[in-house]
C-alpha cells in the first residue's frame, strides 16, 4: 500500500467512526448527556469547596514554615562588643584607671586607723 | 460598611459569572470530545455501562485537576484522564479475575466473561469484500477491539483524535518511539485484518 492509498484508507476509516459516533443511538446519548451533567455538577462542587480553604491552607503553610525557620535557625557567632565612645563610658574608664582611687582602696586599713583616731583625739 | 457590602456583593456576583462561565466552556468541550471518548472507552472495556462510567468518571477528574488549565492543553489533559481510567479499570479487571482463579482452584467457569472471548471472528463472518455499510463499521470495530490496548490507543489518539506523536506519548504516558512502534503495529494489524475492506 503506497502513501496515496494509505491515506485514501486511513480517511475511510475516520470518516466510518466518525459515522458511528454520530449515529449514537438516542438512549446512549441521553445516558452521555446525564453523565456529563453529573460530572460538571461534581467537579465544579468540589472545586469551589476547595477554594475557600486555600487562603487559610496558605496562611498555615507560611506560619508552619516561619516556625520551622525559627526553631532550626543555628545562633550567630558572638560578635565582639563595639567600642564604647559615648561621654560616660570614658569616665567611667577615666576613673578606673586613676592611681589615687587604686592607692585609697590599696590603704583602706590605714584609713580606717586615721578615723579612729580623730574620733578619739 | 455599606461600601464594604457592595463590594462584596459584586466580588460574589463576579465569582458566580466565572463559574458560569467555566461551566459553559467545560461542558463545550465535553460535548465535542464525548462521543469519541465512549466509543474509545467501549473498544478498551468491551461494555457500554462500565464505558460511561470511565467517561463520566474522567470528565469528574478533568474537571477537578485540569479546569483552570488554559483551554488549548484540555484535549490532551482529557484523554490523559481517560487514558489513566482506562489502565486501573483494567488492572482492577485484572486483579478480580486472579482472585476468581484462586477461589475456584484455577478453574475458570467464567471464561465467557474474557474479553477476547467476545471478539468477532473476522474469519467466519463471511468474505469481507461484501462487507458494506453496518457490516463494515462491525469489521471496523472488531478489528480495533482485536488489537493490543497500547496499539488501539495509539492509532486513536493519532489518526482518529489527530493528535501528534509527542502529545499522544504524553497522554498515553510513553516515549516518542514507543508511539510510533504502538501505531506501526497497530496499522499493520488493521491492514492484514481489513484487507479487502480497502
Amino acid at each position: 500500500m503506497n502513501a496515496p492509498e494509505e491515506t485514501r484508507w486511513l480517511d475511510r476509516l475516520r470518516a466510518q467512526l466518525d459515522e458511528e459516533v454520530r449515529d449514537l443511538d438516542a438512549a446512549t446519548a441521553s445516558r452521555l448527556n446525564r453523565a456529563r451533567q453529573a460530572a460538571l455538577d461534581a467537579g465544579l462542587a468540589q472545586r469551589k469547596a476547595r477554594l475557600p480553604l486555600l487562603p487559610y491552607a496558605l496562611a498555615a503553610s507560611i506560619a508552619a514554615v516561619l516556625a520551622l525557620a525559627v526553631t532550626t535557625r543555628t545562633p550567630e557567632p558572638t560578635q565582639a562588643l563595639p567600642v564604647a565612645t559615648t561621654p560616660s563610658t570614658v569616665d567611667d574608664l577615666d576613673l578606673l584607671a586613676s592611681s589615687e582611687e587604686l592607692e585609697m582602696i590599696e590603704n583602706l586599713e590605714f584609713y580606717a586607723w586615721l578615723e579612729l583616731q580623730s574620733l578619739d583625739g | 460598611m455599606i461600601v464594604m457590602e457592595h463590594t462584596d456583593a459584586r466580588t460574589m456576583t463576579e465569582h458566580a459569572n466565572a463559574a458560569t462561565c467555566l461551566r459553559e466552556r467545560l461542558d463545550g468541550f465535553f460535548r465535542g470530545v464525548e462521543r469519541r471518548a465512549l466509543r474509545m472507552a467501549q473498544f478498551a472495556v468491551n461494555d457500554m455501562d462500565d464505558a460511561l462510567e470511565l467517561v463520566q468518571d474522567s470528565m469528574l477528574g478533568f474537571v477537578k485537576r485540569y479546569g483552570d488549565k488554559p483551554e488549548a492543553d484540555w484535549a490532551p489533559l482529557y484523554w490523559r484522564v481517560l487514558d489513566s481510567r482506562i489502565q486501573d479499570h483494567h488492572r482492577r479487571q485484572s486483579v478480580r479475575r486472579r482472585w476468581r482463579v484462586f477461589f475456584k482452584g484455577g478453574n475458570d467457569q467464567d471464561a465467557d466473561h474474557d474479553p477476547m472471548a467476545q471478539v468477532a471472528d473476522l474469519v467466519s463472518a463471511g468474505p469481507l469484500d461484501q462487507l458494506h455499510g453496518r457490516q463494515a463499521a462491525h469489521a471496523i470495530d472488531a478489528a480495533l477491539k482485536a488489537l493490543p490496548d497500547r496499539q488501539r490507543q495509539a492509532f486513536l489518539l493519532r489518526v482518529w483524535e489527530g493528535l501528534d506523536v509527542a502529545a499522544t506519548a504524553a497522554v498515553m504516558g510513553c516515549s516518542e518511539g514507543s508511539v510510533k512502534t504502538h501505531l506501526f503495529r497497530a496499522m499493520d494489524a488493521l491492514k492484514r485484518r481489513l484487507e479487502d475492506h480497502r
